[in-house]
């Protein structure tokens, strides 16, 4: 999965996957954008199942002052400030955001987490996030930073084993900042330019983890600077097209400086700066898209990137689309990939044959105006996994793996009325490395369904389930992860027009659910019902 | 009266609205749509006169435009309304993500990102003297008030007679002598 702030990828640079961890500060977003499926054309490596750009509020947009605010069970805590300001005189505006938010998230000790931790384990996140923007005219400057800091008491079984729980901290932080600025040249021609510089850093006061002799202490530094141009263009009433080109330069950390200690109770000395590995890439990309008669679409786009890792990759996509007036009908090609890192290469004795992961997507997809308030939408696709990494079978190299195989159907329907709102989605997923071979650690049976009832200006109840089939765990201590159905509801209440009040109630019957786990622990227990109280206020 | 029309200064913005559509006929390569689209919706309100029961007749409460979904005019109407007023009220602009904001308004545009959402947003407008605009195709039929589009390089709009009726708005006829069909 791509994750993108403001269109700049925030993806932990060392491995390239998302970084789901880091509590991105919600508040301050103006939407968000989902692009379903791989999508290297456009969006290049790590866009592999699809891609969210989580797009910050705008000083026109925003402005003046807003608050959130919660607090609830398991001490947690949060507090969101926010303030924009533009001068349309000038056309100059300014935001900035921040959000701190504690929490420990739910019990985990003895038998509510399996018997993986004593029961006086406990866990703790803090994070913060802080985001900026100044604009003037086209130009924008922005940046976000994301700081995760957690106990990794969590990260290993300690009932039986040399871990022990204790002080220990996972602690990193994401900064993405930017400059970014619109050219046009036509009026049906615009050229955007960003400037980009990504960070990544695992702090030198991380504790990995302690043993009954020893606690870890690591440093993990990574940085990356780019420069991109993307081309849009109205070529004819007909053909439009989008372009770009992009360069970049990364150093990443070659492995975690480390230092140990002699005992669990002895913090390590700060651990020295790692070899930083250098890396340079190379993209260009174009799509097409081509209009017959109003209702039929075609697109194709083609992408070259070069690596000084992994060299040459080529991306082509292709799709039709037919729009009608009640129904749209896509059949899309797509590719997409994931570039081994540096970090890939080098881990354990090293590999140095290590070939980009690829997924080849052929997909169906339909929506429908039932009625004007009633949607349906399906989605039938078959994707091919090629080259996926994974650990040699000695335990000491990665290596390129077998190719996947996925089959999936995904159906929702949509009543959107002012009163109610409601949906129900299915996914089916069928995985296979050969004809007979069914692969079980993805649950093949999801549904979602949530309705939204607003009976006046000041109420708003939310409730929303989901269920997750059975599926296989890699752990063979605990081999099956049960079904598992969890609701969380909202009530909402606006006392005055800028303020809301809210009670958000997350795993309402406290189902008992786990997440897979390809570490020592068994499995990891998902949070119990939380309670929170909360409001938001907003001064224009 | 409630629908008392000034009729010099009425003259006078017919004049604007017809110099801004000429202007844009001579000058569609070098303007951006949405620069001309801000401007059309700021001619619309000059046009139209709200009922008298309405916070539109209010002196003390602003003119609210709401933009619904992604805002497409980027800083235009800030621009176009820091120092324009709309039937002698001070004009703000909000940008709505709740859809339960939209009943603030007195006017709102629909964005285009919010394509399938149309018959909602107007259920939040039903019944309530709010002039809906959008450049979604067929909005027309779907109910909104004004439609604007894109004919040969220039921007026109059409007019929905029966929607006015139901909000209760009336709009003037020399906004519909410019009216035309969207095809």
């Amino acid at each position: 999965m791509l994750l993108l702030i403001d269109g700049i990828q925030i993806n932990e640079l060392n491995s390239g996957g998302f970084y789901g961890g880091a509590q991105y500060n919600l508040d301050n977003v103006e939407r968000i954008e989902i692009v379903y499926g791989p999508a290297s054309v456009v969006y290049g490596t790590n866009a592999v199942s699809g891609v969210v750009n989580i797009i910050t509020k705008k000083p026109v947009t925003s402005q003046g002052l807003d608050v959130h605010a919660h607090t609830g069970t398991f001490n947690t805590k949060k507090i969101q400030t926010g303030y924009g300001y533009y001068n349309a005189q000038q056309d100059v505006g300014v935001r900035v955001s921040a959000q701190k938010k504690y929490t420990e998230k739910g019990n985990f000790g003895g038998s509510q987490g399996l018997f993986n931790w004593s029961d006086s384990v406990y866990n703790f996140e803090n994070d913060i996030s802080v985001d900026a923007k100044i604009t003037y005219k086209s130009l924008t400057f922005g940046t976000n930073y994301l700081q995760k800091q957690s106990s990794v008491n969590l990260y290993y079984r300690t009932v039986g084993t040399a871990f022990k729980e204790g002080e220990s901290l996972w602690n990193i932080g994401f900064l993405n900042s930017y400059i970014t600025y619109d050219i046009k040249p036509t009026a049906k021609t615009i050229f955007t330019h960003n400037t980009y510089y990504r960070n990544t850093t695992l702090y030198p006061n991380t504790i990995a983890y302690i043993t009954d002799t020893a606690q870890l202490r690591c440093f993990r530094p990574n940085y990356l600077i780019g420069t991109e141009l993307i081309g849009k263009q109205q070529i004819t009433d007909n053909l439009k097209c989008i372009n770009g080109i992009a360069l970049e330069h990364e150093n990443l950390a070659k492995t975690y400086g480390e230092t140990w200690s002699n005992s669990s109770e002895e913090t390590p000395p700060r651990p020295p700066k790692p070899p930083l590995l250098q890396n340079y890439s190379a993209n260009a990309f174009v799509q097409f898209s081509y209009t017959i008669f109003d209702q039929l679409e075609f697109t194709a786009g083609n992408r070259f990137d070069y690596n000084s890792s992994y060299k040459f990759v080529y991306t082509p996509n292709g799709s039709i689309m037919f729009h009608a007036n009640r129904y749209n009908i896509k059949l899309l090609y797509m590719e997409a990939f994931r570039a081994p890192k540096p970090w890939d290469y080098n881990w354990g004795v090293g590999n140095s044959h290590l070939q980009p992961e690829e997924i080849h997507s052929l997909e169906l997809n339909s929506n429908f105006s039932i009625t004007p308030h009633l949607l349906f939408e399906t989605s039938v696709y078959k994707n091919r996994m090629y080259n996926m990494l994974v650990k040699n079978k000695t335990n000491t190299a990665w290596t390129n793996a077998d190719t996947i195989n996925l089959i999936g159907i995904e159906t929702e329907l949509q009543y959107l009325r002012k009163v109610y709102q409601a949906y129900i989605n299915y996914t089916y997923t069928y995985f296979y490395d050969k004809p007979d071979n069914r692969i079980e650690e993805i649950a093949p049976h999801t549904c979602n369904a949530g309705i939204t009832f607003t009976p006046n200006s000041y109420i708003t109840a939310t409730i929303r389930c989901n269920y997750i089939s059975e599926k296989l765990n890699a752990n063979s201590l605990y081999p099956i992860i049960d079904d598992a159905l969890i609701c969380n509801t909202k009530i909402s209440f606006n006392s005055q027009q800028n303020i809301q009040w809210f009670v958000d109630v997350r795993n309402i019957f406290n189902t008992e659910y786990y997440h897979s786990s390809n570490r020592n622990v068994t499995a990891y227990r998902q949070p119990q019902r939380t309670i929170l109280l909360g409001l938001t206020w907003h001064l224009e | 009266m409630a629908f008392r029309i000034n009729m010099n200064s009425t003259y006078k913005y017919i004049l604007v609205l017809f110099v801004a559509i000429s202007l844009w006929q001579q000058t569609t390569a070098q303007t951006q749509e949405y620069v001309i689209k801000a401007v059309f919706i700021e001619r619309f309100a000059r046009f139209i006169e709200w009922p008298i029961t309405s916070k539109v007749s209010d002196t003390e409460k602003p003119f609210i435009i709401g933009v619904v979904g992604i805002n497409p005019f980027g800083s235009e109407l800030e621009k176009l309304y820091k120092n324009q007023t709309i039937k002698n009220k001070s004009v703000i602009i909000i940008y709505i993500l709740d859809y339960k904001q939209i009943e603030r308004c007195d006017m709102i545009y629909i964005s285009k990102s919010e394509q399938t959402k149309v018959p909602l947003i107007l259920e939040y407008c039903q019944n309530k003297p709010i002039i809906t605009i959008s450049d979604i195709e067929k909005s027309l039929e779907m109910g909104v008030h004004i439609a604007m589009g894109m004919q040969q390089n220039k921007v026109v709009f059409a007019i929905n007679d029966k929607a006015f009726e139901k909000s209760q708005c009336k709009v003037d006829y020399r906004l519909k002598q410019y009216a035309t069909q969207l095809q």
